[in-house]
């Protein structure tokens, strides 16, 4: 079971912002545009590769990108998801 | 030329573009961040003769700019009126953008230079990952494709790794892409025999060690574009060449060591608070060593950040950030971190007499270059002082 804490750990060290703790994401903040963290198509592309090198899981169309990406949350439920199916 | 969109859902649709529409004799301003309504309204003017402003329309000041000032009624404009048929917008030096009048001999010679240098190659389908509403895009992942003649223009509002991939395992495949993506398809756990399919980059150098990890992990290979909006294209190199090999058309010389260029397919007249008449050679920041046709890369020569393809003065930056009344003073500089897609980052480091937040930040600067994807991150240190020669200076 991955934790919802180290999901955010790993999108602050992989998208490299030195300047945001895990505590300033809330589970439930969108991840996208800027009403939240304020991430852009080029950090989804690099979401897919963390995904994949991190937690073994791999997203390949935008489409289902955007639902899994919506936030933290969103993230964790679908990492734990398919490791377990 | 037939256009493939594909949506969000990976379905696709089939679009016949060539289509002639009514013009108007006035400048004409395409206003979408879509592609696929841009890609609609802008092939048909285009072919039919309209003249085009594009801008990226989240640029606050550009649009501001833009409804304020008719272009149509700027002094000098029947001068650069002539056989003008794009107006694009860059990120000027100053910070204020700067316009670069495009005539049809611009465009067309300039992608007739780009096809020479595709010769040899059997191509079918291009595949486009960029944005259009800047010179790159328009004239690699559209005036090119339309030039090819018989091919099928493949567009999608944004593509993840694996689709572009997908797409590129068609045959006959053009790929108009930027350093983000060669470097994202290196990193794909999995390889694919992509000989047949070719990749153009540009906006920003390619590192040689991506090159060599894209080309050996899909046998395919890299052509990379060098130049900026006013100049139109310099150079290209393929694979794992350092240097830049000059288009074709295109002479160059060295000018105190920057690099002096004359083209066919840098524009006429700019758009720099008035219209000016560029006169040649252009002489550019880029620092270089020239060596017959062709030169390498050796830095630039002001406080310019190159970021993507833009030019960011940092010095107009720190300008901005200091207008926030909770910051005394700032300081931009570029960070490379190149494990990251989008290597370049800003550092901003600040003296500031209380924490601000990253969107006012963000908001300020979008201001000035539009709704761009500088990345950043913040530094807070108790002072910045001035040197005796102005400079600033941190003090911990």
């Amino acid at each position: 079971m991955i934790k919802i804490e180290d999901v955010k750990a790993k999108i602050i060290e992989g998208l490299n912002l030195e300047d945001i703790t895990t505590d300033e994401i809330e589970d439930d903040m969108a991840l996208f545009g800027d009403d939240g963290l304020g991430l852009d198509s080029v950090d989804a592309i690099e979401l897919t590769l963390i995904l994949e090198k991190e937690f073994s899981v791999k997203i390949t169309n935008m489409a289902e990108a955007e639902n899994i990406f919506a936030s933290s949350a969103s993230l964790t439920e679908y990492i734990n998801n398919e490791k377990n199916s | 030329m037939i256009l493939e969109y594909i949506n969000l859902d990976g379905s696709k649709e089939l679009i016949d573009l060539e289509k002639s529409v009514t013009i108007s004799p006035h400048w004409d301003y395409i206003q979408t961040t879509n592609k696929l309504d841009f890609i609609k309204t802008f092939i048909p003017k285009y072919l039919s003769g309209q003249k085009i402003v594009l801008f990226d329309a989240n640029h606050k000041q550009l649009l501001d700019f833009y409804n304020n000032n008719n272009i149509n009624e700027l002094k000098s404009i029947d001068k650069a009126n002539k056989n003008s048929k794009i107006l694009f917008f860059t990120s000027g030096s100053s910070g204020f953008p700067v316009g670069a009048f495009k005539s049809e001999d611009n465009l067309l010679l300039e992608v007739e230079s780009l096809k020479k240098i595709l010769a040899n190659r059997d191509i079918k389908r291009v595949v486009v990952s960029v944005p259009f509403v800047h010179i790159y895009g328009i004239l690699a992942g559209l005036l090119l494709p339309i030039k090819l003649d018989c091919v099928t223009l493949v567009v999608k509002e944004d593509f993840l790794p694996y689709e572009l991939l997908e797409e590129a395992l068609k045959e006959d495949t053009l790929v108009i892409t930027t350093p983000v993506f060669i470097k994202a398809m290196a990193k794909l756990p999995e390889s694919k025999d992509l000989s047949h399919a070719l990749f153009v980059s540009s906006t920003a150098p390619l590192a040689l060690e991506d090159v060599a990890i894209f080309e050996d992990k899909y046998s395919s290979n890299i052509v990379q574009l060098f130049g900026s909006t006013e100049t139109g294209g310099i150079a290209y190199k393929k694979g794992r060449s350092a240097e830049w090999n000059t288009l074709p058309y295109v002479k160059i010389q060295s000018s105190d060591d920057k690099l002096s260029v004359r083209s066919p397919f840098i524009s006429n007249y700019i758009l720099n608070s008035e219209i000016i008449e560029l006169i040649q050679p252009y002489i550019t920041e880029d620092i270089v060593e020239i060596k017959d046709k062709t030169f390498t890369l050796i830095g630039r020569s002001n406080k310019l950040i190159k970021i993507a393809g833009k030019r960011i003065s940092a010095t107009l930056i720190e300008n901005i950030l200091e207008e926030i009344p909770e910051i005394n003073k700032a300081i931009v500089s570029l960070v490379y971190k190149k494990e990251l897609l989008r290597s370049e980052q800003i550092l901003i480091t600040l003296e500031a007499s209380g924490e601000v937040s990253k969107r006012l930040i963000k908001e300020k600067i979008s201001q000035y270059y539009g709704i761009i994807t500088i990345p950043f991150n913040l530094k807070y240190v108790d002072k910045i002082n001035n040197s005796a020669m102005g400079k600033k200076v941190i003090f911990n």
